[in-house]
């Protein structure tokens, strides 16, 4: 199927979108149509709960419940993917 | 000015989690356009389905956009009970049969007969009925989609989804204006069905 409303967000658009919409980063225009769609599309508002959930959690973490091998583990693991 | 507003179970805001307090004025978080209050004109309502449909009492500038309104300040005035599960079910058939109905018109001009889909009464027979069509093409094959889809949307118990693909399916057939005719239709129905 064709789009057939161009000013409809699409699937792929929110999930490019989604960061911004969480940091309320989108301007009103783009904020409206997000939200528009989430009314309509289970998928993207799963989707959305599922980030927000995941932001949550790890922003919960504050890493003090790690020993100092995890800690060190971690920054090594961490350091290798940035290379 | 009054207004109305669609929440999520239990007074919460669909997209914030807020959950507003009955009959309490509420002050927007900043005056950053876009963080007031918003709310539904009746035109608005089809866009933002939810589970509780409220009045809303606006104070301050309002701001009218496109599809909702911004205040200041907000209000709860009372629920409107004839949105319930079964209005909601309801509409959800609504749009489906509309994007059915939209399917047969382009079956007609098509010269493809389909009295059989004109005549279901049930979501589950007009599905039968679409899915029993000879192989279409071209714009009748995307409003057949588009009616079954609608269908499934509704058996699935998503109003918001069905209706919203029967505008789509209005834009397929009627050309741009199709979208905004089919809200309008959209919104008349939930107007007469809670009594608005
Ligand atoms: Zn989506």
């Amino acid at each position: 199927m064709t789009r057939r409303v161009p000013e409809e967000l699409t699937c792929a658009e929110m999930v490019r979108l989604v960061t911004d919409f969480l940091e309320d980063a989108l301007s009103l225009e783009d904020r409206t149509h997000f939200e528009q769609h989430l009314v309509f599309c289970k998928g993207c508002a799963a989707y959305v709960r599922q980030m927000r959930k995941t932001i949550e959690a790890s922003s919960a973490l504050k890493g003090e419940g790690l020993s100092a091998e995890a800690q060190a583990e971690l920054l090594r693991l961490f350091k290798g993917t940035c290379k | 000015m009054i207004a109305y507003k669609f929440l999520a179970a239990g007074r919460t805001g669909p997209f914030t989690g807020y959950v507003w307090p009955e009959r309490q004025w509420v002050d927007a978080p900043s005056s950053r356009e876009g963080a007031g209050v918003h709310a539904c004109r009746i035109a608005d309502l089809p866009f933002w389905i939810d589970h509780e449909l409220w009045q809303i009492e606006l104070a301050g500038p309002v701001v009218e956009r496109e599809t909702q309104v911004e205040a200041r300040r907000g209000r709860l005035a009372g629920r409107v009970g004839s949105w319930d599960a079964r209005a909601l079910a309801e509409f959800a058939v609504h749009g489906a049969l509309r994007a059915r109905d939209l399917a047969v018109l382009a079956l007609g001009d098509a010269g493809i007969r389909s009295d059989a889909l004109a005549r279901a009464v049930t979501l589950q027979e007009t599905r039968v009925v679409l899915e029993s069509l000879p192989a279409l093409s071209g714009v009748p094959a995307e409003m057949a989609a588009y009616a079954r889809e609608a269908c499934t949307r509704a058996l699935d118990g998503a109003a918001a989804s069905a209706t919203h693909m029967a505008a789509v399916a209005a834009v397929a057939l009627l050309g741009p204006t199709g979208f905004a005719a089919e809200r309008s239709i959209q919104s008349r129905w939930i107007a007469e069905r809670c009594g608005l």
